[in-house]
């Protein structure tokens, strides 16, 4: 269609101004409700950052003079009794507004890192799954790379176990703290990644060497890293199980069957319902540890990394159709690498979709945080978080009515209009928008 | 039918995922016993021994499959009788508040979204929108708790609590079974959930109706001189409803599953609240029976939704 019309027509002006974020911000204006969500969301982001000022009361401090066991009301039920507590008191005597203020803290801070951890893996995944999706794999040709695969797999790490094993026995180091390891096990996810994409030596030989001197090294590695040999050979082997798998993958299957990994593992995690397995996730870790080691890392972490799943089929939609775009043949035939025309040519055209989803997304999140902590599961007490604020409510619901409207009654109003929000961007960022 | 082999390692996987997951927990299955100081160190190794606990984890695995694909999904320690049993036990009373709040959402949601599709851009849109909205940004466990409130101040005489009889007792007891009392019980739960649906159903409805409203076999319609009641009901509806079946269909498994905070929250004795319990008492064979289940029940509808849809819209073919 663009192809037909001659560069440089009106047509193709038109076509630009409409993508263009001037114009989109227009329509976004004219949506009067996402304008409202805006305002709103903007008030509850200040009051959030801003708590430590504005916040009248330390929250988690008792008010031991006006709480004497006796709900303590809101100034505008009862002036006399609230002694200077706009919204009361909550069931253990600390200052609800106070607390609600650092709730939103909790409760958005959640929400925001645990998808910003879901669009960079459902967004790496989609693009790599939609970039090289739907090559068509017969069963023999499948056979023989699942083959190949296993074959290195068990090269890797063997040669892994073994170094680290070495290195364990007759160097025992107790060495590795936490940065370090960090930073070399940060290099080490990037060499394998860059593994992956490039194509490491192509002589069948040499691959071999190469590869199983790297399992080797890794192998090492862990062993230093991680004092205490039990633990650091499971890490190896962990460790040369994964490498192996992947390079093990790229030489048999070829990273043009990426496509059917992820999505095979996005079906086994869109068809586990996602409430359930967050709790048995989190009730483990509680149990495990303390209650307390469901700490705010911990909770964003497990929601981030059970709903990317949805995120990456979503960019892998858009990159099969992005992919077949003049602009990335053209991209291609200049000689960029496949990264390259993934990350700066297709993902910038893909951001409308995944912009909106994770607006929505970011609604879903609160609620689901709030759902987890008012079962128990989520954040835990004495840290206020908007869910965990509630989860007391119930059974003070009749003489202390308060503690649970008002912290409710932000989660409802900040989802209300980031859903709202997102709707507008659904409107102003599509090309075809009716209206 | 290719999908439906499909199916096949894609329910392999999941059990083993799950069966990961699980086994993972402190305890591995025996936390309640672990925590009891009645029960000495060789009592649990006997226990282990007898539950096949101390087997590798691999051979754990398939030997759970083996039985799993028997309709045997382990013992709960947490309610001394087969997984199997209490989950089916559940099933009536969850079905019942299902039952009722997806029949409410799916009557009001449509013909909410109708309406607001046939007016589009008017006030009531507008309001049907917003309503809409609302449904899709409450925290259920609120709602729930305001109602209480709500009611608890105006004194109306609902009864939050539990069903008098817990399924169980009923089948020996069916003389206690009052009507009028299992209606009171559901009121609040069944309209708890059915708010929720309501506004998916009626934002579905507004969009695909609005489609259709726009096609030139509607156009023709009218050109006939049909009347605008005919064409909407017998042309528009029919057709739009098309991509809502897909949606019932999907939506069908929570007919099975449960709802896992309003049933705790009204103590209604259904599979979301076995399931909360469960996790309470780390029964890890009820949660991993729950989880297994709904997982293949997902998978199974989304199959469904599929047939359904192509055998609704003859335009849509699957190879």
């Amino acid at each position: 269609m663009a192809l037909a019309a001659p560069i440089n027509q009106p047509v193709v002006q038109e076509d630009a101004e409409v993508f263009s974020k001037v114009t989109a911000w227009k329509r976004f204006r004219r949506h009067k409700l996402a304008m409202a969500g805006v305002v709103v969301l903007a008030i509850m982001v200040l009051a959030a950052v801003f708590a430590w000022k504005l916040a009248p009361f330390d929250p988690n401090f008792i008010d031991e003079v006006h709480w004497q066991g006796n709900p303590v009301p809101p100034c505008f039920v009862n002036a006399a009794q609230c002694g200077g507590h706009f919204l009361g008191l909550d069931e253990n005597g600390r200052d609800l507004l106070s607390r609600l203020m650092f709730g939103a803290q909790i409760s958005l801070t959640v929400a925001v890192s645990a998808v910003i951890m879901e669009l960079v893996l459902g967004t790496l995944l989609g693009a790599l799954a939609g970039y090289y999706g739907t090559v068509t794999l017969s069963w023999k040709r499948f056979s023989w790379g699942l083959a190949i695969m296993l074959l290195w797999l068990a090269l890797v790490t063997g040669a892994g176990a073994v170094a680290g094993y070495l290195i364990a026995r007759y160097f025992p180091l107790q060495t590795g703290g936490g940065l370090t390891q960090l930073i070399i096990l940060t290099l080490l996810g990037a060499k394998i990644a860059f593994d992956i994409v490039k194509n490491i030596p192509p002589k069948p030989p040499a691959r071999i060497v190469a590869v199983t001197v790297a399992g080797a090294a890794i192998g090492c590695l862990a062993a230093l890293l991680l004092p205490g040999k039990p633990l650091a050979l499971d890490v190896m082997i962990i460790v040369g199980v994964l490498y192996g798998g992947l390079v093990g993958f790229q030489f048999g299957l070829g990273i043009q069957r990426v496509d059917h990994v992820i999505m095979r593992v996005t079906d086994v995690f869109l068809s586990i319902p996602l409430l359930p397995l967050l709790l048995v996730l989190t009730g483990i870790v509680a149990a495990s540890s303390t209650k307390a080691a469901l700490s705010f890392e911990t909770i964003v972490l497990i929601i981030g990394g059970l709903s990317w799943p949805s995120v990456a089929r979503l960019v892998r939609a858009t990159y099969l159709s992005l992919r077949e775009r003049e602009y990335a043949e053209a991209a291609r035939a200049v000689g960029n690498s496949d990264l390259r025309i993934m990350l700066r040519h297709l993902l910038p055209n893909a951001m409308a979709p995944i912009t909106v989803q994770a607006t929505l997304d970011v609604a879903n999140v609160i609620i689901l945080e709030s759902v987890l902590s008012f079962l128990g599961f989520g954040i835990q007490p004495p840290t206020a978080s908007w869910g965990s604020m509630l989860a007391n409510a119930e059974a003070n619901l009749q003489d202390q009515w308060w503690v649970a409207v008002f912290p409710g009654l932000c989660i409802l109003v900040t989802v209300l209009a980031i859903n709202f929000i997102g709707d507008g961007l659904r409107d102003a960022l599509d090309p075809n928008a009716i209206r | 039918m290719r999908r439906t082999f499909q199916a096949v390692p894609l329910l392999l996987l999941i059990s083993m995922i799950l069966f990961l997951i699980i086994h993972n927990a402190p305890g591995g299955g025996l936390g309640p016993y672990l925590q009891n100081p009645h029960i000495t160190p060789a009592d649990i190794a006997r226990l282990k021994h007898n539950l096949g606990l101390d087997k590798p984890l691999p051979v754990q695995y398939v030997t759970w499959l083996g039985q799993l694909l028997h309709g045997d999904f382990g013992y709960s320690t947490s309610n001394s009788e087969p997984v199997f049993n209490a989950i089916v036990e559940r099933l009536p009373s969850t079905f019942l508040l299902m039952g009722t709040a997806y029949f409410i959402a799916i009557v009001i949601g449509v013909s909410a979204g109708l309406f607001a599709a046939v007016k589009p851009y008017t006030t009531w849109d507008y309001l049907i929108t917003t309503f809409a909205f609302f449904g899709q940004s409450m925290p259920v466990f609120w709602l729930a708790l305001m109602l209480q409130l709500a009611l608890a101040v105006h004194g109306v005489p609902l009864p939050f609590g539990y069903i008098i009889q817990l399924p169980s007792a009923e089948i020996s007891s069916s003389d206690t079974f009052s009507l009028s009392d299992r209606i009171s019980h559901l009121i609040l739960p069944a309209t708890v959930l059915a708010f929720l649906n309501i506004a998916l159903y009626s934002r579905f409805m507004r969009s695909s109706m609005l489609e259709v409203i726009r096609t030139d076999y509607m156009r023709t319609a009218a050109a006939k001189g049909l009347s605008f009641r005919t064409i909407l009901f017998k042309h528009g509806v029919k057709n739009a409803m098309i991509p809502l079946v897909t949606v019932t269909a999907l939506t069908l498994p929570a007919l099975f599953g449960g709802a896992i905070v309003t049933e705790s929250i009204f103590a209604w004795p259904g599979e979301g609240r076995l399931f909360i319990t469960a996790l309470g008492q780390e029964d890890i064979a009820i949660l991993l029976g729950f989880l297994m289940i709904n997982a293949c029940l997902v998978v199974f509808f989304n199959l469904f939704a599929d047939v359904v849809y192509a055998w609704l819209d003859p335009r849509v073919k699957y190879e």
